[in-house]
């Protein structure tokens, strides 16, 4: 028997960052719609802090689904927590940037300052009954050791799992396996892989994280995304469910994906 | 010391006169200055070229062993023949489209130069393994062209260089179904340190070469060449980038022949809103410019875009009237 993954879907998130790529709340809903009906586990259905409009698609997404779990994505900040809380979303993702140069040059603050403030956004996330996941950005550029030890605190709370995000797309699967199976040894936390495709490797860093054993995969519909953008679901997907069983129904991802194509069309044209 | 053998020249059509001897000269002259350390040349480019150009170092495909000495300026020939040539320097080409298949593969031992092409599954097996199985078998003489059926050539060509093998084949854009020669080099910098020296500016100009004489289509989003790889709207990344562009580009994009750009839209924050207005000449404060990034939040949801400069200086004018 094939052992299982789950797809976590970050279209409508990290897809929608892509420079110039916009969904109305209409198209946000359909294509959550057909997510959930071709078997993704998890839709990543946006950044609630964005504002109204943003929350009015996550709320109605959370009205209609069926199965997936409906995550939102949040910046490690009390204030973007509270606007997720309103749409109340399955899973509240937090994003804490770990990398170096991340929390010294970016964030302008310290290791001691980002771990308090990080147990604190997932304590007022849990405390309000909310599952909690937390993104490690820039994971692939940081230091595994603290990455450990952020974990290791993590899990007095109720975190699902940590996503390891290879913010700026340069790993390769050897380094992907190294960190995952080094962060699986140490910690007994559940992960999800984040990849981007600036190398032209995100299919292929994405099996190897999950051969390695992550659980959770995300994906982005044609691989949209941030520069060269994410790892492509429907190349993930063919190619993995060769050894694993991601529970994906293929006629119903296939119009999903004319869906998309046909979004994406307008979108260019617009 | 990695080695290159660029196949982007066997991938073309030739014969519809769209493919000139200048253009290819040219290609090849480009491509190697990029990194690639031998050009593979199909007999039909060769013909059109007339020579090699200077600093070009070129493997002739040929069908039989031979046809090599009717072109005796090459130092490499490649054939599919399998023939065991020891006074001509052959490089048999093997196709091998299953891991399970390497094992077999030990019956071709006695050739001294080989390609292994195809493999496209390596890597959902225990690719490290079966990369040593290849070494052991045929030592370094070997070159590797993965093939990109299961999307992951370019993973596993830098895979190969990290662990010991030196000799990949790749195509630029990964035309023909190979390894992209242009992700494997920048791969080959940024996580081997290998590749330091070339330069890789010239990439736009050798996309432009192929496409006047190929049909091509590159994504915007395609890995090192998309027009919009380094195009950034969202709020955190623009912001980021501001500071310093380390933190969110894996590589300068003036590197590779690009430029950076920051685009407003609805993913959209503060910082970037300022810095856009004040190269308009305009510094707002904190409150304004939480203002304008709501204008322009609302208006590229209205028209489900980004918004264009024009707009901007609209939106920018209603909310800091005369300021700046």
């Amino acid at each position: 028997m094939k052992a299982k993954r789950f797809i976590v879907d970050t279209t409508l998130r990290d897809g929608e960052q892509s420079a110039g790529i916009v969904f109305t709340i209409d198209e946000k809903v359909r294509l959550a719609a057909l997510m959930d009906q071709c078997g993704i586990y998890q839709i990543e259905a946006g950044i609630p802090a964005v504002g109204r409009v943003e929350k009015e698609a996550i709320y109605r997404i959370m009205s209609t689904r069926k199965k997936a779990r409906i995550s939102a994505w949040n910046r490690m900040s009390t204030e973007d927590i509270r606007h997720s809380m309103e749409c109340s979303p399955d899973i509240i993702h937090i994003g804490v940037p770990v990398s170096y140069v991340q929390i010294y040059t970016k964030l302008k603050k310290n290791k001691r300052w980002l771990e308090n403030e990080l147990m604190r956004c997932v304590d007022m996330a849990n405390s309000a009954g909310f599952d909690v996941t937390v993104g490690f950005e820039d994971a692939s550029r940081a230091d595994i050791s603290f990455m450990t030890n952020l974990i290791k605190r993590l899990e007095a709370y109720r975190v699902l799992y940590i996503r390891f995000a290879d913010t700026v797309g340069v790993l390769t699967p050897g380094r992907t396996a190294d960190s995952v199976k080094n962060i699986l040894e140490y910690t007994d936390m559940a992960m999800e892989i984040h990849v981007h495709n600036d190398l032209g490797m995100a299919v292929a860093n994405s099996l190897e994280a999950a051969k390695s054993g992550a659980l959770y995969v995300d994906c982005t519909l044609n691989g949209i995304g941030e520069r060269a953008g994410n790892c492509d679901f429907q190349k993930f997907v063919s190619v993995g469910e060769r050894i694993f069983d991601f529970g994906i129904d293929k006629a119903a991802s296939q119009e999903l994906l004319q869906e998309f194509s046909s979004i994406l069309r307008m979108e260019m044209m617009a | 010391m990695i080695r290159l053998l660029d196949r982007t020249l066997t991938t073309l059509e030739y014969g519809n006169g769209a493919i000139t001897g200048n253009a290819l000269l040219e290609l090849a002259s480009l491509l190697t200055r990029a990194g690639a350390d031998w050009i593979e040349l199909p007999l039909e480019a060769y013909c059109l070229m007339g020579a090699i150009p200077d600093g070009v170092k070129a493997i002739l495909r040929i069908h039989h062993s031979r046809e090599a000495s009717d072109y005796p300026n090459f130092d490499y020939y490649i054939t599919k023949s399998k023939e065991a040539d020891e006074a001509k320097p052959l490089i048999n080409e093997i196709q091998v489209n299953d891991v399970k298949e390497i094992e077999l593969l030990k019956r071709y031992q006695h050739l001294r130069y080989v390609c292994i092409t195809g493999l496209d599954d390596m890597l959902l097996s225990s690719y490290p393994n079966e990369m040593k199985r290849l070494l052991d078998i045929f030592g370094r003489n070997v070159w590797f062209c993965p093939e990109d059926d299961c999307h992951c050539a370019t993973a596993l060509a830098v895979e190969w260089l990290a662990r010991g093998g030196r000799n990949v084949a790749v195509s630029f854009m990964g035309r023909g179904g190979y390894a992209a020669f242009e992700e494997v080099i920048l791969s080959a910098r940024i996580a081997l340190r290998q590749k330091m020296g070339v330069d890789l500016t010239l990439l736009p100009r050798i996309q432009e070469i192929i496409s006047q004489m190929a049909s091509v289509q590159v994504a915007p989003n395609k890995a090192v060449l998309g027009s919009r790889i380094f195009t950034v709207e969202s709020g955190v990344h623009a912001d980021g980038l501001i500071k310093n562009p380390t933190i969110y580009e894996p590589y300068p994009p003036q590197s590779v022949g690009k430029e950076r750009r920051i685009v407003l839209g609805k993913h959209s924050g503060r910082v970037a809103i300022k810095v856009k207005a004040r190269e308009q000449g305009v510094e707002l404060c904190d409150q304004k410019a939480g203002l304008l990034l709501e204008k322009v939040r609302a208006w590229s949801i209205e028209m489900k875009r980004g918004i264009t400069e024009s707009e901007f200086l609209i939106l920018l004018k209603e909310v800091a009237g005369n300021e700046g």
